[in-house]
């Protein structure tokens, strides 16, 4: 049996990444998840953070704001907004974000503002 | 018969207008370039967004009876009509076919005695229609200062559209634009988004993928999130296929001006060379009969 699996993000522009990888750390709704070959089925929610695709040579990480994954038959989708570098990823690009949400957070009714205020509190986490 | 000076003058005209056709057959085959791979690329992201939401539709019923994107609520009396066109003409039938697709839902959907709401992005088609329907439009999106379609853009305009729905300002949602096939055909298509229209011929490829999936968190928040996100990305690709099929048609029509001009200038040469040797030809005759009669 294979040891790596196929993945793919995608985002609204361009297949931004794809290949084969042995571990792939995605920041789930619900915590943090690891991805190995021959996953159960999972569809789930990301929050803002970093992915981390581990394969055979290096490993990369990407920031990534919002987005879904879907897992299975050994293939993992990744449908991303906002995904970028982790390079590009210091205090005043995360600045930047937490400023728009917090700037939609006012125009927002309730239920909204639950949903940014997490995504705020997560942002806030990637400050260093 | 006009004078060989009148030809000449006629000639030139049609010569610069050539040009100028040529240039912008050159333009659009430069931006074509560009928009059909932005189209192109995009494409898998819809593609995977679809297939994404045809593994949690198959196995989803909604529990409440609650507006959402995927399945409507069963209200079907105000449609809501978007139609993308371009900012600018000069580009053949490109604006006015996919006009007339929506002219024929408006109709149709008039006869079974629906409302109809349209947007227009883009304002060649706000012109075509305005005049007939000027009281059901009720925005027209500026995209003339926008000079490749990004994501941005299609959010704005998706967020405001998503608004209205839970405003219950309508009940359907269709959007009609052009999709692009190649350089000389471009596909008027109209798509329902609203409720979601899952294609049915897929029902092999979706028996593979019944399998049993996860979901972190629940099915319904992740439609919640997933739903808009999805209305986004068809109005992204619209805007996407749009712009491609906008400078392909240009191209195609800017070619066959071109070619019609240069049909037109050989006529032309033809007629004013054929009438100067007329006239040589005359003072020839007057010539020699002059001669004669000394």
């Amino acid at each position: 049996m294979s040891d790596q699996f196929n993945y793919k993000l995608v985002t609204p522009e361009k297949i931004y990444l794809e290949g084969d990888a042995h571990m792939v750390v995605l920041p789930g709704a619900e915590g943090d998840l690891g991805v190995l070959p021959n996953h159960s089925n999972i569809i789930t929610s990301l929050r803002p953070g970093i992915i981390k695709v581990t394969n055979s040579d290096k490993t990369q990480s990407l920031f990534v704001e919002e987005g879904f994954i879907k897992f299975s038959n050994n293939e993992l989708l990744v449908i991303a907004v906002g995904l970028d570098e982790e390079a590009a990823l210091n205090n005043d690009f995360i600045n930047d974000k937490i400023e728009n949400y917090s700037s939609a957070l006012d125009a927002a009714d309730e239920a909204q503002k639950m949903k940014i205020q997490k995504k705020i509190d997560s942002l806030k986490l990637l400050l260093n | 018969m006009p004078s060989l000076d009148d030809l000449k003058k006629r000639i030139g005209s049609v010569k610069s207008t050539q040009k100028i056709t040529k240039a912008m057959k050159m333009v659009a085959a430069a931006k074509l370039r560009r928009a059909q791979e932005s189209a192109e690329s995009s494409r898998p992201y819809s593609e995977t967004m679809e297939d994404l939401i045809s593994s949690i539709s198959s196995g989803y019923s909604p529990t409440s009876s609650e507006r959402n994107l995927l399945t409507g609520d069963n209200k079907d009396s105000i449609h809501m009509l978007i139609l993308f066109t371009s900012e600018r003409g000069l580009c053949g039938g490109f604006n006015s076919i996919v006009t007339k697709s929506l002219r024929d839902k408006i109709v149709s959907l008039e006869e079974s005695g629906k409302q109809v709401k349209i947007i227009c992005v883009g304002k060649k088609g706000y012109d075509i229609i305005k005049r007939q329907y000027e009281d059901k439009i009720i925005e027209v999106v500026d995209m003339r200062s926008v000079k490749s379609a990004s994501y941005q853009d299609a959010k704005n305009i998706a967020d405001k559209i998503i608004k209205m729905y839970f405003d219950e300002e309508f009940d359907k949602c269709s959007i009609f634009y052009n999709k692009f096939k190649s350089v000389i055909s471009q596909i008027p298509t109209e798509q329902q988004i609203v409720p979601i229209d899952i294609p049915e011929n897929e029902s092999d490829t979706t028996k593979n993928d019944n399998t049993f999936f996860e979901f972190e968190p629940g099915e319904s928040e992740i439609l919640d999130e997933l739903l808009p996100l999805n209305f986004t990305i068809q109005i992204f690709k619209a805007l996407l296929e749009s712009a491609a099929s906008e400078q392909g048609a240009r191209m195609s029509a800017m070619d066959n001006a071109s070619r019609n001009a240069s049909d037109m200038i050989d006529n032309l040469t033809l007629f004013y060379n054929r009438s100067r040797q007329a006239v040589i030809t005359k003072e020839l005759i007057e010539i020699i009969s002059g001669a004669e009669a000394v």
